[in-house]
């Protein structure tokens, strides 16, 4: 359905996949440890892949998750995947997350 | 205030809160049936009450819903506050039809998905926060930090003042890293004009130099990656120049023994040309000066014009200048 890079983005955005960018291997490590800590700690609540763009000395995690649970549980999620990600990976983490009703509003073809 | 009425300010206000407390906790409901009735007052608590509720699927279809934040902005709105920093696209908080990716079906393309519950629209990075009245506003604050460039202070007079030009790289990533190896390496440049040097200390100099000197630009340039701190290697580079400077300026014993194959250039006055010429002078006159001969306009044009053959790529224009010289030197010379 789509190529990537073409018309479909990259999920992790950061300067080591450059030519000559510093820490590739790191990068690529510490991407999968964060995408295996959202899928254990927002269980079956992303409802997209999750989206990791690194600004300087912070990491922005992204992606849209289903409004299954209670606002108050999300915010809390959302401060506990910062609080221990910037602890683990010792810089700044955001979340900057959307929400949707259920997983089908992101479907967007049917074959 | 008086203690009256600040007793009965005190009453109004326990009152006020109370029937706050009631409407939350109790629930006092207003029947539509007749509205001139009292309210009917619930002393038990609702959570208590059995089937006094809806289901929470109901409640949540009964809550009145906002209308989308995008709906609500009004045309005229400061941008730079709802959108102030880099972020994550929002489809709620933009007000404009964004579409992005690419839909490709059996029965041809369509168009490519909304800002709703769009991943690829929060992959790409966004320019919502640099939105030109923003960017105006960044600077009016910077502004009181900055003061003008001084007017006196032209292109020519920095050529003049400031030869020595050193260029440094600075490197951002996006990792918690702020060290990055190439940062070290430094340039100077310099024009070869710019320095106090004689014929033999500019020659010397440039051979020094090597390939570092560019004839064309007439620029030193030196780059300088040895060190492993940026400011070391700028030393290091400034001590370079510095050493060849003073090493053009040396006359070794045996620069003596330079010959006509190492000439750089071809020099007439050293020249077997040179000599053959005033061989050929004293032998036809015999009032013959040598110092005076060698000041006139023929003497230096003929002089010119072997040089021009020795350095220059021979061609017929250069052949044609040195006839006519050497005709003139001939048959026009009278002592």
């Amino acid at each position: 359905m789509y190529k990537i890079g073409f018309t479909k983005t990259w999920n992790s955005w950061n300067t080591s996949n450059l030519l000559d960018g510093l820490r590739k291997s790191e990068t690529a490590v510490e991407d999968l440890f964060i995408r295996k800590f959202i899928s254990g700690t927002w269980h079956r609540l992303f409802a997209s892949e999750v989206i990791i763009k690194r600004r300087a000395n912070t990491i922005i995690i992204g992606g849209i998750v289903v409004r299954s649970i209670l606002p108050r549980k999300m915010y809390f999620l959302i401060g506990f995947t910062e609080e221990l990600l910037s602890y683990v990976l010792k810089c700044n983490v955001k979340m900057e997350i959307q929400t949707v009703e259920s997983k089908e509003e992101l479907i967007v073809k049917y074959v | 205030m008086r203690p009256k009425n600040l007793f009965l300010c005190l009453r109004f206000q326990t009152i006020s809160s109370r029937l706050f407390f009631e409407k939350r906790f109790y629930g006092i409901q207003k029947s539509s049936a007749d509205e001139e009735e009292f309210d009917k007052l619930n002393i038990m608590p609702r959570m208590f009450v059995k089937g006094d509720r809806e289901p929470l699927a109901k409640r949540e279809a009964l809550r009145p819903q906002l209308t989308p934040r995008y709906n609500r902005m009004p045309v005229d709105q400061d941008w730079n506050s709802v959108w102030p920093t880099a972020k994550m696209f929002n489809p709620s908080a933009v007000p404009l039809p964004v579409h992005m990716g690419k839909l490709k079906t059996v029965s041809g393309p369509k168009p490519p998905p909304g800002k709703f519950a769009n991943p690829e629209l929060m992959k790409v990075p966004n320019f919502l926060h640099l939105a030109p009245p923003a960017i105006k506003k960044h600077c009016d604050a910077i502004r009181k930090f900055c003061t003008p460039w001084p007017q006196a202070l032209t292109d020519e007079m920095c050529d003049k003042y400031f030869p020595l030009e050193v260029i440094t790289s600075d490197y951002c990533h996006a990792s918690p890293t702020i060290r990055e190896p190439k940062a070290r390496i430094i340039t100077i440049r310099i024009k070869l004009s710019s320095l106090d040097l004689d014929y033999h200390a500019k020659d010397k100099l440039k051979r020094i130099l090597q390939h570092r000197y560019d004839p064309k630009t007439d620029l030193i340039t030196i780059v300088a990656d040895k060190c492993p701190l940026k400011s070391q290697n700028i030393d290091y580079a400034k001590y370079l120049l510095t050493a060849c400077f003073f090493e053009a300026w040396k006359t070794e014993s045996w620069e003596s023994e330079k010959e006509q194959s190492d000439w750089e250039t071809f020099f007439w006055e050293k020249s077997p040309s040179k000599a053959s010429l005033i061989n050929y002078f004293k032998k036809t006159f015999q009032n013959f000066n040598e110092e005076n001969f060698l000041e006139k306009d023929t003497v230096k044009d003929y002089s010119k014009s072997v040089k021009n053959l020795f350095d220059k790529e021979e061609n017929d224009e250069l052949l044609e200048d040195y006839r006519k010289n050497v005709e003139k030197l001939l048959f026009d010379e009278r002592l």
